[in-house]
Parts: structure tokens; sequence; C-alpha cells
């Protein structure tokens, strides 16, 4: 019980994978037009990670190691299909707003990264609460971050009008730079308070360090091979 | 050929691919300290998508579209450039290793690029013949370098400023890719 | 190496066997929500057809010979780099008969690339409603295409074969719109769409109109394949005038 509570925090707090880790920025500013479209991604996402890791941790064992990011990758691969297949038949409201981006799951950094860092090397249990502490995680970042935008581009708030003259900017494509650029500000910010330094991590550290990136750290490792 | 021309402008320019449609963001902001490695990574991915492209396009048209097995696409199109990217490092570094030297570093952090299965994906949603995806593809990755050199130009440059410490690094980055956007944005009109 | 060769067997059965697994599951998860699948996109279809015509019940697509249409909309100055027509359906109330086409055209001139709408007509060419299906204009200028207030414009216009024109007031050029401030060239390529499904409308009616004719004469209502207009009219239920 103690560790589910722990997985989840773990997810959703300590090392959120958006806010804190840095990880899977592709889907994270593309569709955050909108709080809703934030949740939609972040919960579709949770139930592939959910899902990947559990069955990644059952075949833990069976996966020889030398073949385990193929492996990973149908395994995601074939939840993501599956996932699609849900939304066309069940929302399909959510499935064309989110468009390429549902199939481009596949390539989320968190979700190769949680199968190699925590699933291949954990019991199942302990493995799904972490597919799903680190989805909720994500979840709660996108919703944020989409309300941010929503709010500030569009003026509205699920289609509840707040003020008339909205900075547009923050809507379109470069929006989404800014506002995570102001989210990473105010994060240096608080350590450099705290006296700690700021350091780079994720997908924006990737390609020099490697470490944590989960997908970019696959290939960082067959080069050290 | 006027049409090729066009879709190649849009996907390298109008709708360019990290700035517009966030593809490929680790290594847009990942490798882009200096313009010369940005300039490394840029040809690698140039490079695979336009084989990547290729063989998907091959792959839809004659197997998965005739079998009726069109649903099955993400997943065969990740393995096919997974072991596209494996098979490609394999033989430049057999035909040509200063070729290899250039790019080699780059290939395996491509695979898992979202870029290259991007583009394999629309590739399909539009229903592009071979040679459309294939000129499609070269413009993406084109549009892919000309983003990943200018930030890194820009990166040097900023390197020698006074920048407030909480938007060292990162927060920096994110905003001149921002302002990028913003300038690419002065494109839409273009077609 | 004997060994290494064992391994490598060994490692690639596991991963084909995995695979094939999730291969299986994907074909069984296919077939079962193939079903809903095609359901939800017929609602979604119906959906944005009602949009345009509230009071049709169901929809019966029409085939158009798409060479006649791209002649006849050549003749109205409209080429096919500049718009064209997606497909046509024919409204049925509940009691089967039509009342009215919904023409679905795309323009590929807007500012932001193609915009594609649904046109709706009455059986006096009368024009229901607009929808907008597709569009990627500029968010604040283009993009308020998509408000009701401009794209009431075109309906209500009575009876009248007219054509659309962007900002002009003499009303010998043909009907007025009015242009989004600082979309001009969006409101003109929804313009020259809705233009395009009006002459196809025009020309559905007057297909429909010989071919009634032709029943009439032969009452052999299968053999309309002489048309230019190939309206799917096995099932009866002919415009009702």
């Amino acid at each position: 019980m103690n560790k589910i509570a722990e997985r989840l925090y773990n997810g959703i707090i300590k090392e959120n994978p958006t806010l804190v880790m840095m990880l899977g920025m592709c889907p994270t500013l593309a569709v955050t037009t909108s709080c809703m479209n934030g949740l939609g991604m972040g919960l579709t996402t949770t139930v592939v990670l959910a899902l990947s890791n559990t069955i990644i941790s059952l075949l833990r064992k069976i996966i020889p190691d030398k073949v385990r990011v193929p492996a990973f990758i149908v395994i995601v691969a074939s939840f993501v299909t599956l996932v699609q297949f849900m939304l066309e038949a069940y929302l399909p409201s959510l499935n064309d707003a989110l468009g390429i981006y549902i199939p481009l799951i596949v390539v989320n950094c968190i979700i190769l990264g949680r199968a190699e860092a925590y699933a291949y090397k954990n019991p199942v249990i302990p493995s799904l609460f972490d597919g799903i502490g680190m989805g909720l995680g994500f979840t709660i970042a996108l919703g944020l971050l989409g309300a941010l935008r929503e709010i500030i581009g569009s003026g509205e708030f699920f289609g509840i009008e707040l003020f008339s003259e909205p900075v547009r900017v923050i809507g379109l494509a470069p929006g989404a730079f800014f506002v995570v650029a102001a989210l990473v500000a105010i994060q240096n910010k608080i350590k450099l308070r705290q006296g700690k330094k700021p350091e780079e991590k994720g997908c924006l550290s990737c390609g020099e360090s490697g470490h944590n990136c989960g997908s970019c750290a696959l290939g960082c490792k067959k080069e050290d091979e | 050929m006027a049409d090729l021309l066009k879709i190649a402008i849009g996907a390298a320019i109008v709708n360019n691919v990290v700035l517009s449609q966030f593809l490929g963001l680790c290594p847009f902001l990942g490798v882009s300290k200096k313009v010369k490695t940005a300039a490394g990574m840029g040809s690698a991915v140039l490079f695979v998508i336009t084989i990547a492209s290729l063989c998907t396009s091959l792959i839809y048209t004659y197997i998965l579209l005739p079998a009726d097995l069109t649903y099955l696409n993400t997943i065969v199109f990740i393995l096919v450039i997974a072991a596209l990217v494996q098979f490609v490092e394999m033989v430049v570094k057999k035909i040509s290793p200063p070729l290899y030297q250039a790019l080699g570093v780059y290939l395996p952090l491509i695979t898992t690029n979202c870029a290259v299965l991007g583009v394999a994906l629309t590739n399909v949603q539009k229903e592009y013949s071979l040679l459309t995806s294939v000129v499609n593809g070269i413009g993406t990755a084109l549009g892919f370098m000309l983003a990943i050199v200018i930030l890194a130009g820009i990166r040097e440059k900023i390197e020698h400023n006074n920048i407030p410490p909480s938007l060292k690094g990162m927060p920096i980055t994110l905003i001149t890719s921002g302002l990028m956007a913003i300038a690419f944005c002065g494109f839409a009109g273009l077609l | 190496m004997n060994s290494f060769v064992k391994e490598t067997i060994k490692n690639a059965l596991i991963l084909c066997a995995i695979t094939l697994t999730a291969g299986l599951l994907l074909g069984g998860v296919y077939e079962i929500t193939k079903e809903p699948r095609a359901k939800q996109q017929e609602i979604t279809k119906t959906n944005a057809f009602k949009e345009v015509m509230k009071d049709a019940a169901s929809f019966e697509e029409i085939n158009i010979d798409p060479d006649a249409v791209s002649t006849l909309l050549k003749s109205y100055d409209i080429t096919e780099k500049a718009a064209v027509i997606d497909g046509c359906v024919k409204a049925l109330d509940e009691s089967g008969n039509t009342i009215g086409y919904i023409v679905s055209s795309t323009s590929k001139e807007g500012y932001g690339g193609n915009i594609s709408i649904s046109v709706g007509f009455d059986m006096s060419g009368n024009i229901t409603g607009v929808s907008i299906l597709s569009i990627s204009e500029t968010a604040g200028l283009g993009m308020e295409a998509k408000d009701e207030s401009f794209l009431n414009q075109y309906k209500a216009q009575a009876g009248t074969e007219d054509l659309y024109v962007v900002n002009k007031s003499d009303s010998a050029d043909g009907i007025n719109i009015d242009a989004l401030s600082g979309a001009t060239i969006t409101t003109k390529a929804v313009t020259k769409a809705v233009n395009a499904a009006k002459i196809t409308d025009i020309y559905l009616m007057g297909a429909e109109g010989t071919e009634e004719k032709n029943n009439d004469n032969e009452s052999k209502p299968d053999e309309n394949n002489d048309y230019d207009i190939n309206a799917d009219t096995t099932e009866g239920g002919e415009a009702d005038e």
C-alpha cells in the first residue's frame, strides 16, 4: 500500500515528468492550446503508460536484454494503436482534436523512459502505479499549461468568456514556447532563492549528457556499447 | 513540378516541423549549443527522414494497403524506422568512414525523433504519392536543419551576453525559439 | 560462436512472438471496434450535414461527374486550382422527400491553406446554412470566418442565381459580402467556395429537373446513365413538386 502511494506521489509531484523532469516536450507544446486538449492528451498517455508498464513488467523475465528496446517499442505501439481505435469509436471529437499526436505517443520519451528505468526492473503492481502516477503528473501539467494558454490566449475558459482583449500569440505556436519558458524560469528562480544551482534536465539536456531522457538515453547507451 | 515545389516549401518554411508543429523538439533544444553539432544533427536527420519517407511510403503502398492492414501503420512504421537507423548506421560505417565520423554520433538519437515518424504518418494521412512523400520528407528535414542551425547560431552569440540568472540556459533558449516561431509565422501567406 | 548464434535465434524468436501476439491482438480489437467506429464516422458526417440543413432527417449521396462540374466551374472563372467540389448529398425529410442539396467544397486560396466548407441549399436554391469543415487561418483574423455572424451573410438571399462578391456595394456585381476586418483573403476564399457550391447546386437542380421529365416520359427511373449527374434515384422519393 505504502509503495503505491509512494509511486503516485513520485510521479505526480517529486519527479513530475513535465514540470520537473522536462520529458515529452513535443506533445506538451503542441496540444496545450486549450485545457481540454491538454487533459485529453494527458489521460490518453496515462492509459498507454499504465498498460505498457504493466505488460513490460509482466514480461520482464522473458524479454531478452539485447532486444529489449524493439520489444518495448512493439508493446507501446500496440497499446497506442489500441487506444486510437477506442478513441475513434467512442471519443471521435478528442481524436480529431489531437490528430497526429495520438500515434506520436509511441515516441514520447516518458513512456520508453519509464519502461527502461522502472517497469523493466520492478514487479507488476508498483509498475502499474508508477505508470498511473507519471501519467497523472503529465496530465496535470498539460492541463495547467492548456488552461494558462486558453485563458491568456483566447480570453476564455471552457467556453466562458473572461475578458475581451486576449493576447492571441499565447494561443499560437510561439506562445507555447513562451509559457514553458516562463514556467522553467519560475522554477529556476525558486531554486536560486533556495541556494541551489538550476540544472538542465531531461530532453532539454539530451545530446550532451543524455541521462534521464528515456528515449535519448536509449540512444546514448547504444553509443556507449 | 510546381506542386512539388509548393509542398517542399510548405514543409520547410510555412509549416516548419519544429516551430509550428513541435516535432523533434528534443534534439532541437538539446543539440543546438554549437552551430557545428547542430549542422551535423541536421544532416543526419535529413539523411534518415529522406530514406524513411521512401521506405514507409513503399511499404504502405505495396504491402499495407493491398493487404488491408493500414491500421497497423504506426507499429510498422516505428519498427521500420528503428531498423532503418541501425542499418544506415552499419552501412555508413562500412562505406564512408568520414561520413560516419560526421553523422555517427547523431544516428542513434534519431530513432525516437518524433519528426521522422511524424513525416511518415503525415504522408499517409495526406495520401501523398511516393515521389511527393519523398519531397515532403526532404522539405521537412530541410526545415528542421534550418531551424536548428539558426537557433544554434543565436545561442552561440547569447553565451556572451549578460542574462538574468533564472533565465540562463533553457528559458532563454525557449524564448529564442518562440521569437523564431513568430518570425516563421510571417511566412504563412507565402503559398 | 555457437552459443552466440543460439542466443541470437532465441532473441529473434521471442521478439517475433511478442510482435505476432501484438499483431493478432490488434487485429482482434480492430474487428471488434470496426462497427462502432464506422457508426461514429457516420454520425459525425450526418451532424455536419444537419448543421447546414436542420430540417433534414436523412441524407443520400449523389454521384456527380467531376469533369462536367469542373468544366462548369471554369466557365465561371473558378479553376481547379482555386476551388473544387468534394461531394454532394441529397437531403431527405422523414417521409423520404427531397428537401434540398448539400454541397461540400474546398477553396485552395485561403491564407493558411485549404478551407473546406459544406453549404446547404433548399429546393428553391436558397442557402440554408454554411459550415466550415476545416480551416487553418490566423487566430483572431481569418479564424473569425467560423463566426456565425459572418457565415449568416450567405444565408437568406432568396430566389436569385447571383453569385457572391466581396466588398462591392454595387448590387449589379452580385450579392455583397462584407469582408472580415484584416482577412480579405480568407473572406474571398470562403466566398469562392460558396460560389462553387452554388453553381453546382444550380446545376444539380437543373439535372434533376430534366431527369424528372425523363421519368415522366419513360417511367424508368433506373436508366438515367446518360446524364452528367448520375443521381441515385432508384429509391424513389423524387422532388415533391
